[in-house]
């Protein structure tokens, strides 16, 4: 940074020290008897002016500097999160959305790899759009630790400058974004269901639900930057691959503090996976009629990488544990794919699932509420269908 | 964290956090003070079994101003949390599905214009408050599941139920043991038919002359398209959709603007086992003297509870060693009116003003806790009592000696009829079908956003309880059950207004979890095979602006 | 060791609706409740004050009222309390927040080991305050955490629930943790834990108490603002199929659905 936002006069400053405590980012450090500030790192809060008792140190920016400063940045980067070398589909999706905010700001679209032998993701990327790769290579960013992931991406910020910075809505994601963007004091905003520029003052309208999706709200960051978002996973679809495209690659050597947490044991999902964090649930209820056909749902189930959800009456029935209701009294799910066969949709159930992304249902009655808000309905007798649809995602798998 | 614990001790306690506990513990705490002189202030702690303050409570609810009557000071009163008070209102006579007739005047035993209406549950909030500025400690969450009692058998207080017992009864592991908490005095404001209250009854005996009769109270919050005009303005109903036998009635307020209460009530000694009240409130509502005036809303809140319209051959012995009985539970209510309100009000500062001195001379007996059935019996309340006290029970029998009796009841300002007509038990009223006839059962109401099923309706009572718990409703003989079953073909599946019962591959299976704590079930089970206890504490409906 | 638990008061999200016509929030009848992530957390922190002796002090931010959860908290167990409220704090962001509550912690004597917080709260959803704070703080963060374990030397073990598994983690306070609901039940709070925090004073720190910087607090210290809010869009129609006359075409739908969903090939 040319200029910091602030300036401290040596001759007014008698070491009292209380704005080095009331800076928020550490930036502030004595030097003897006298304060220093660490320019590059100064975000401009200004909370050390009003600290000093001897108004030793002065706003240097005006309005005009700020906007200076804001126009510094430029450029739209994907966090591109990989886990052994696999990025991950969320970052190919944020690629496609990037590419076109980028094109309406007139700019450059990056994606960021942080890891270690990461190398070969970088052609993948650029295929989908980036128009440069960021590759921070460092041991030390071989598996995730928030703590160095926040530092590794909070220096390659400072240095770039990018306007926004989007990731996917991860476990990852969402947990070190939020370090970054209190680092350099910008605007996050998680889980958009849509970004666009607006028009007028070109900043970057984010919408996402609130209190349990009842409620949207679209937010900006109108004098922080970069602008910060993530985005849950399949919200957006990605682009097919263009293999011609051609990119930079900026391989970038970081300065990073050994890691303060260990992984001592990983404990793969399945058995531990959870319906109210799955991806895909299929569930069932009254219709099933009995125990045994719970069998054919945990089939589907297991070949679809999914969990088994239940409408009370399954539990009532003595047939499974109360951890697998959906609905009012049970758990609230939000998968990307629900599958309800043999549940007729009382509020009750709806309550629990009416977040999901895709609803297929399948019930003998064609009254059945369910069906509203079903994306695919099919009204037939369920054992006609489970087991055939088993089958016939087995066939795939194996094609 | 299952260690034993001591018992905990205050001095008096209130079981149940409605109008008529409030209102006990905000006359004691200020009689007290009025008069306490050296003597410390009791200390007050107020039980209540819903997560929040007026969780549990439903009215519908117009109020008789004299609640108020050496409560509240002016200032108090002013701040009530009323949306609007009477401007005009109409008594309807619904004679079938289509005509109705509108009386011309409303009787004056009727009257209640300026009354101010709106929802009880913000007025059980606005006494709870003052009763906190008092002193008195509400703490919700908690049922009291038993009374303590000592070797006398004076009542000595309460035990909370168990919280965290899974469905066989086994601790989880946030299992947390029953406490018990020790008071000189414990006053039971549990609501009509409450869980301590009737086994009080039996056991110390204060049985009325009369068992209690009910009404199921079933009601809905209407949420209408903005019209000033609206407010103020209240209709009741008589007639359909009841049949000549049965006391049903239905109310519609316009609280304000945008929203509007409307209730049906009706009496629990019908005696055809077809009947389903929640049906019966829905075909009230298409009547098109009611569907005019909820025309263009949507229904937003509901509820359910029972109504004691015994009256005052009903009103058991109200004190005993260490206990009160206030409000509802003591059938304390207006049955022409079907007004509590003012009553339990009434009946808590009567209560509250027997304890303050009952504290001052440190003697909690009967003798000295029956001041209060004393000072109630001489007030207005008795007198309205006495009034209507056998308006209700001829409507047993035919709508038109109910009429009779009212009118004759009005005329002679209550002399007439003298004597006590005889009401037998709700739950007895059920008559099987004749043999080899089936039941009588009507088409169902379609089902709109104005008139939702009864799930739907369940669902908006907020109505909630952790479903991996022991059942808190019990069939008390399953053979019982199975006999019901072929001779009434389960009514428990009609009469519950929350689908709680239901018939499946000739059982009967509880959703327990769907349970409004309205009491139907104890009350109008043909054998009385059902006891309703209370589930852990701090489930069941979630009323916010009923 | 000392552990913080921070939690929130927040509306009951079930019942909270937007008006479809005035765009704003329709609170009649919407009751506030302790955010259900944050009684795991304070869980976790009462389990390890059993099992290895610690002072639990939660901590909420919020107007006046919310100090309810904050007796509810100790009436859990909790030994001590602080309420966070001040007007300057209205409008925070979750960068402002986190800057609040840090700055609080900061404050709390003796110097805080351990800082808890639910996953995340069901108003906002967003996750970020514990991340935020553990910024400013410059406590190590570990998020999703559930079966955490301190040992005498500080050095404690958790399992993170991440996308795909649960990894176990090993680390040393001082730490920032944001703990999910697959943890151990909430205890309920005995009524003679309710009976006991009657009476005592909850302390209310507001900018002054903390030291805050007006400028990092609330609306004034928010980078982002809600530049509007409105009622989610009513999902469109789906398509209905009869399945009892050809099944196979039914199976055949499905099947294509979810391979354009990504969940077969």
């Amino acid at each position: 940074m040319s200029d910091a936002p602030v300036s401290i006069n040596p001759d007014l400053c008698r070491g009292c020290k209380k704005c080095v405590s009331a800076c928020p980012f550490g930036v502030l450090y004595m030097d003897g008897k006298l304060v220093m500030l660490k320019a590059d790192e100064c975000r401009g809060c200004l909370a050390c002016i009003q600290s000093c008792p001897f108004q030793a140190i002065t706003a240097v920016s005006s309005d005009e500097i700020d906007h200076e400063r804001l126009r510094e940045f430029s450029g739209v980067w994907v966090f591109a999160e990989q886990q052994r070398g696999k990025v991950r589909e969320v970052a190919y999706e944020l690629l496609a959305t990037g590419r076109r905010l980028a094109d309406e700001r007139g700019c450059e679209l990056a994606a960021v790899v942080l890891g270690h032998e990461i190398g070969h993701t970088a052609a993948h990327l650029i295929a989908a759009g980036a128009d440069k790769v960021i590759l921070a290579d460092d041991p030390k960013l071989a598996e995730y630790e928030a703590n160095v992931y926040t530092d590794a991406l909070h220096q390659l910020i400072a240095g770039h400058k990018p306007e926004v910075v989007l990731a996917g809505a991860t476990a990852i994601g969402r947990a070190f974004f939020a370090k970054v963007a209190v680092r350099c004091y910008a605007g996050l905003t998680a889980d958009c269901t849509a970004l666009s520029i607006d028009s007028e003052t070109t900043l970057l309208h984010q919408t996402r639900p609130a209190f349990g999706g009842n409620i949207m709200a679209t937010i900006m960051t109108p004098n922080h930057r970069p602008q910060m978002a993530t985005v849950r996973p399949h919200v957006f679809k990605m682009n097919p691959p263009d293999p011609g495209r051609v990119g930079e690659t900026l391989l970038e050597a970081l300065d990073l503090a050994p890691a303060v947490t260990r992984i001592t044991r990983t404990i793969p999902s399945a058995s531990s996976i959870n319906i109210a964090e799955a991806e895909i649930v299929v569930a069932g209820g009254r219709g099933l009629k009995k125990a045994e056909n719970l069998e054919c749902l945990r089939r589907l189930a297991d070949r679809l990488g999914g969990v088994v959800g239940v409408s009370r009456a399954c539990v009532d029935a003595g047939w499974i544990s109360a951890a697998h209701q959906v609905g009012q009294t049970g758990k609230t799910v939000s998968p990307k794919v629900y599958l309800a066969f043999g549940i007729s949709g009382a509020i009750q159930h709806l309550e629990g699932m009416r977040g999901a992304e895709t609803i297929i249902a399948v019930n003998n009655d064609p009254t059945a509420p369910i069906f509203d808000v079903a994306d695919l309905g099919i009204v037939g007798d369920l054992m006609d269908i489970l087991p055939a649809l088993a089958d016939a995602v087995d066939a795939r798998a194996r094609n | 964290m299952t260690r034993p614990s001591e018992p905990l001790q205050t001095d008096i306690l209130c079981v149940g956090a409605g109008v008529a506990s409030l209102s006990t513990a905000l006359a004691l705490l200020r009689a007290h003070k009025k008069s306490g002189g050296d003597r410390l202030a009791p200390r007050v702690v107020i039980l209540e079994k819903s997560r929040a303050i007026g969780n549990h409570v439903l009215s519908g609810s117009v109020i008789d101003p004299s609640a108020f009557d050496g409560l509240l000071d002016e200032e108090e009163i002013r701040r009530l949390p009323y949306e609007a008070s009477v401007t005009s209102e109409a008594f309807c006579f619904l004679l079938d599905a289509r005509r109705s007739f509108s009386i011309p005047w409303v009787p004056k035993m009727m009257r209640a214009h300026g009354y101010p209406i709106g929802s009880l549950t913000k007025l059980t909030r606005y006494l709870a408050m003052l009763c906190e500025a008092q002193g008195a400690e509400i703490y919700c969450g908690f049922a009291a599941a038993e009374w303590i009692e000592d070797e006398s058998g004076r009542i000595t207080g309460v035990r909370t139920g168990p919280r965290g017992l899974d469905r066989e009864a086994k601790p989880k592991s946030n299992f947390a043991p029953p406490e018990e908490i020790h008071a000189r005095a414990v006053v039971l404001g549990e609501g009509a038919c409450g869980h301590l209250t009737e086994r009080l009854i039996d056991r110390c005996k204060l049985h009325a002359r009369r068992p209690q009769s009910y009404a199921l109270g079933i009601k809905e919050v209407i949420e209408m398209p903005d019209d000033p005009d609206r407010a103020g303005g209240i209709l009741h109903t008589f007639g359909h959709p009841a049949d000549t036998r049965t006391y049903g009635g239905g109310f519609i307020y316009h609280v304000s603007a945008t929203q509007t209460m409307l209730g049906y009530a009706y009496g629990l000694d019908y005696s055809r086992p077809e009947t389903d009240p929640h049906e019966l409130f829905r075909r009230f509502k298409t009547h098109p003297a009611i569907a005019r005036q909820i025309e263009g809303g949507k229904a937003v809140a509901y509820g359910a509870k029972v109504i004691p319209e015994g009256g005052l051959f009903s009103v058991p012995e109200l004190a005993t060693d260490g206990a009160l009985i206030v409000g509802d539970g003591g059938g304390l209510l207006d049955s022409l009116r079907i007004k509590g309100i003012h009553m339990a009000m009434q009946s808590g500062r009567f209560a509250g003003e027997a304890l303050a001195a009952a504290w001052l001379a440190d003697d909690f007996s009967r003798d000295r806790l029956s001041a209060y059935g004393k000072a109630l019996r001489a007030s207005p309340v008795w007198t309205q009592l006495e009034r209507v006290r056998n308006v209700r029970a001829p409507f047993s029998k035919h709508t038109v000696f109910g009429l009779a009796a009212a009118g004759a009841a009005w005329a002679t300002r209550g002399a007439l009829p003298w004597w006590m007509v005889r009401m037998e038990p709700d739950h007895a009223a059920m008559r099987p079908p004749r043999p080899g006839r089936a039941l009588r059962t009507e088409a169902t109401v379609e089902t709109t956003p104005l008139n939702p099923d009864r799930l739907t309706d369940v669902f908006m009572s907020g109505t909630i309880h952790d479903e991996d718990q022991p059942c808190h409703l019990h069939i008390l003989d399953r053979k019982t059950c199975e006999e019901c079953i072929e001779r009434f073909d389960a009514p428990c599946q009609r009469f519950c207004p929350a689908e709680v019962y239901r018939l499946e591959d000739g059982h009967i299976h509880i959703d327990f979890s769907n349970c409004l704590h309205c009491k139907t079930c104890q009350i109008k089970d043909p054998y009385a095979n059902i006891e309703w206890t209370p589930p852990q504490g701090g489930d069941g409906p979630r009323y916010t602006r009923m | 060791m000392h552990i913080a638990v921070c939690v929130k008061q927040v509306p009951d999200t079930a019942n909270v609706r937007i008006d479809p016509e005035t765009n704003t929030l329709m609170r009649e009848g919407v009751e506030s409740i302790i955010n259900p992530y944050d009684e795991y957390a304070l869980e976790q922190a009462l389990r390890l004050r059993d099992s290895c002796g610690a002072r639990v002090t939660a901590l909420t931010m919020g107007p006046p009222q919310a100090a309810v959860i904050l007796r509810e908290a100790m009436a859990r167990g909790a030994d001590g309390a602080v309420l966070l409220s001040d007007r300057a704090f209205a409008g925070a962001d979750t960068w402002a927040t986190s800057y609040v509550i840090a700055q609080a912690i900061k404050k709390l004597k003796p110097k805080v080991d351990l800082v808890l917080f639910g996953k995340q709260a069901i108003d906002g959803d967003t996750a970020q305050v514990g991340p935020g704070v553990s910024e400013f703080l410059k406590y190590p963060l570990l998020t999703y955490a559930r079966d955490l374990q301190v040992a005498a030397d500080g050095r404690y073990t958790a399992e993170t629930l991440m996308d795909d598994g649960v990894e176990v983690i090993e680390g040393e306070l001082p730490a920032v943790i944001t703990v999910v609901k697959e943890s151990a039940a909430p205890r309920f709070a005995p009524l003679a834990g309710w009976m006991a925090t009657r009476g005592g004073e909850i302390p209310s720190w507001g900018v002054k108490q903390l030291k805050a910087v007006p400028d990092l607090c609330g609306l004034q210290g928010s980078p982002t603002r809600v530049v509007k809010i409105f009622a989610p869009p009513v999902k469109s129609g789906g398509t209905r199929m009869d399945g009892r006359v050809q099944p196979a075409a039914a199976v055949e739908a499905i099947v294509t659905l979810l391979s354009r969903k990504g969940v077969v090939s």
